[in-house]
């Protein structure tokens, strides 16, 4: 255990010192904010018509769900990017030998450096979460919507990241594997739009597809089955990724 | 009540290797003491690397096993840990980490913890002379630099079986030389195994030898043993001819540009002998030494001679 923390410490540390991790979450919070702000702003526009309304949406269905969707959409184009040279970049310059000749586990390796990319990731959740918490100083506030909202987004964040890792394992190429990922990523997310366009919407089909199961969270329902299913997504590709770290390192 | 002998620091038997029905290695058996320093020897592609690889526990051998003081490093991760170093010929580092980190990495994944840390590294940067850029980025160091940053790797956690793989590749003479100096020095922590083309690395700091050709060991021990009976440099303080040597019977004698400076062929006693038989003569003795390239004239002919027998029985290579 404590090789991988002390991996995924040394990995969330070194995005910070090469720039990398600025640089990401510099864009995450300018995406964010200009989404947040435009939100806020069309809720205010909008207070007039919500006064005469019986059931009117409050700031949680018109402010807090867009913009957690909005940091969902940033986690997915962002993860890629962190993940892209976690274990095909330490094979191609001889870390993962050292790694593998220290007596560390290849599983040891893939969660630590899943760990690491998560960290990164739970950053930009963390910015989006303290954004929609600002709210709360403007009036009623459902931090119960909220605390389901941080812990989807944690979840996809865990799975997204775990992708990531298992398509740098698989290629050493950073561009290519961040292509692979974005390549699963994409095809989960889309996976039952064509579906959804004739109006099905609990089929097979969308029950593969990543926003079927990031939904309830960011309606501020905890779904157990949905935790479930981001789980085992992400165990699925650390498993992937920690086979293809034995192959490698059994072929030296 | 008897004692059991303490282990070899190092005990390699039967090891074995293939990559996709290629024998990279073949029956390889070693035997290295504590304060010895091997070289492993060989052309490109004999086998070093794989070697050092079934060595360190970075590969598992198909056949024999490596015990490292007694433990079997393939099956006890632990013992792989603590026991073993392994620094590869190109450095694997962290080009965006300071030395200092890296060695904070190192130190952590061999199994140091809290107040060990700190003094580890402090040890690692001394021995490796890296103080001055300890908190430098890696990527900017020099060749020389990144090479000891990772030697200070290998060593933060003071391992009793140090794989050095090419360690002088690369480098220019002087750094070369800095790092022979330093790998000498490692035997007095641990047995030290260095792989190497580079007859003058084995010269200049190793104690034994182990010529590997073709996957296998085609000569193994100690280095002046390897080289003993062969030519020695002779230079005396006064011009003689051969008739001088008849005393000793040299099994050859070799002119050299003077009087003063011969080449001889001589056993064990004989060495002793022709000291002896120059003083009685009134003749100093200003230089005995065994030929510069008698090793690299060993090493030529053992793998020449290997390669002449495998052609001459290997029906593949008669068509």
């Amino acid at each position: 255990m404590s090789n991988v923390l002390a991996i995924a410490a040394f990995d969330f540390r070194s995005a910070w010192r090469n720039g990398s991790a600025w640089w990401l979450l510099a864009f995450a919070v300018a995406m964010l904010a200009w989404g947040f702000l435009h939100r806020i702003d069309s809720f205010t526009d909008g207070i007039e018509q919500r006064a005469a309304m019986a059931d009117a949406p409050g700031v949680g269905e018109v402010i807090v769900a867009p913009h957690l969707a909005n940091a969902a959409w940033i986690l997915l184009l962002l993860a890629p990017l962190v993940t892209l040279r976690s274990i095909g970049e330490e094979h191609r310059r001889g870390t993962l030998d050292a790694l593998h000749a220290a007596g560390v586990r290849p599983i040891a390796v893939v969660i630590g450096k899943w760990l690491g990319a998560t960290g990164l990731l739970c950053v930009v959740c963390a910015m989006a979460l303290a954004m929609a918490a600002s709210l709360a100083a403007g009036g009623p506030f459902d931090s119960g919507r909220l605390l389901a909202g941080a812990l989807g987004l944690s979840l996809f964040a865990a799975a997204l990241s775990a992708i990531g890792v298992a398509a740098s394992a698989v290629f050493r190429q950073p561009a290519i594997a961040a292509a692979g990922a974005y390549a699963v990523e994409f095809f989960l997310w889309l996976v039952d739009a064509p579906a959804r366009a004739r109006g099905v919407t609990d089929g097979l089909i969308n029950f593969l597809a990543l926003p079927t199961h990031l939904g309830p969270f960011l309606r501020g329902v905890v779904d157990a089955g949905a935790a479930i299913w981001l789980a085992t997504l992400a165990i699925a590709m650390l498993a992937i990724a920690w086979r293809r770290v034995v192959w490698l390192k059994a072929r030296g | 009540m008897s004692v059991a002998p303490p282990s070899p620091a190092l005990l390699a038997e039967n090891l074995a290797r293939s990559f996709g029905g290629i024998a990279a290695v073949r029956d390889v058996r070693l035997s290295l003491e504590r304060g010895r320093v091997l070289g492993l020897l060989g052309v490109n592609g004999a086998g070093k690397t794989t070697t050092l690889k079934l060595l360190a526990g970075l590969l598992a051998p198909d056949r024999g096993r490596v015990l490292v003081q007694g433990r079997d490093v393939a099956r006890d991760p632990v013992a792989q840990r603590e026991l073993v170093a392994y620094a590869a010929e190109t450095p694997a580092l962290h080009r965006d980490a300071t030395p200092r980190e890296a060695l904070h990495l190192a130190a952590r994944l061999r199994g140091l913890r809290g107040a060990a840390i700190r003094p580890a590294i402090s040890r690692a940067l001394a021995r490796c002379d890296l103080e001055a850029v300890a908190d430098r980025l890696i990527g900017k160091l020099s060749r020389g630099q990144q090479q000891r940053v990772g030697l200070a790797q290998a060593l933060v956690h003071a391992p009793a079986l140090v794989l050095l793989d090419e360690p002088t590749a690369g480098l220019d003479p002087v750094q070369a030389a800095a790092t022979r100096d330093w790998i000498s020095g490692l035997r007095e922590h641990a047995a030290v195994i260095v792989s190497t083309h580079l007859l003058g690395d084995v010269r200049a700091c190793c104690d034994e030898v182990a010529v590997l050709h073709r996957g296998a060991i085609a000569f193994s021990g100690a280095l002046d043993q390897w080289i003993a009976d062969d030519s020695m440099e002779l230079r005396l303080d006064r011009e003689v001819d051969a008739e001088f040597f008849a005393p000793i019977a040299p099994r050859r004698i070799e002119a050299g540009e003077t009087g003063h400076h011969w080449w001889l062929s001589l056993d064990a006693p004989q060495v002793a002998g022709i000291s002896r038989h120059a003083a009685s003569q009134g003749i100093g003795v200003t230089l005995l030494r065994p030929r510069e390239d008698t090793l690299e004239r060993r090493f030529v002919d053992l793998v020449a001679g290997r390669a002449g027998s495998a052609a001459a029985t290997d029906p593949a290579m008669h068509p």
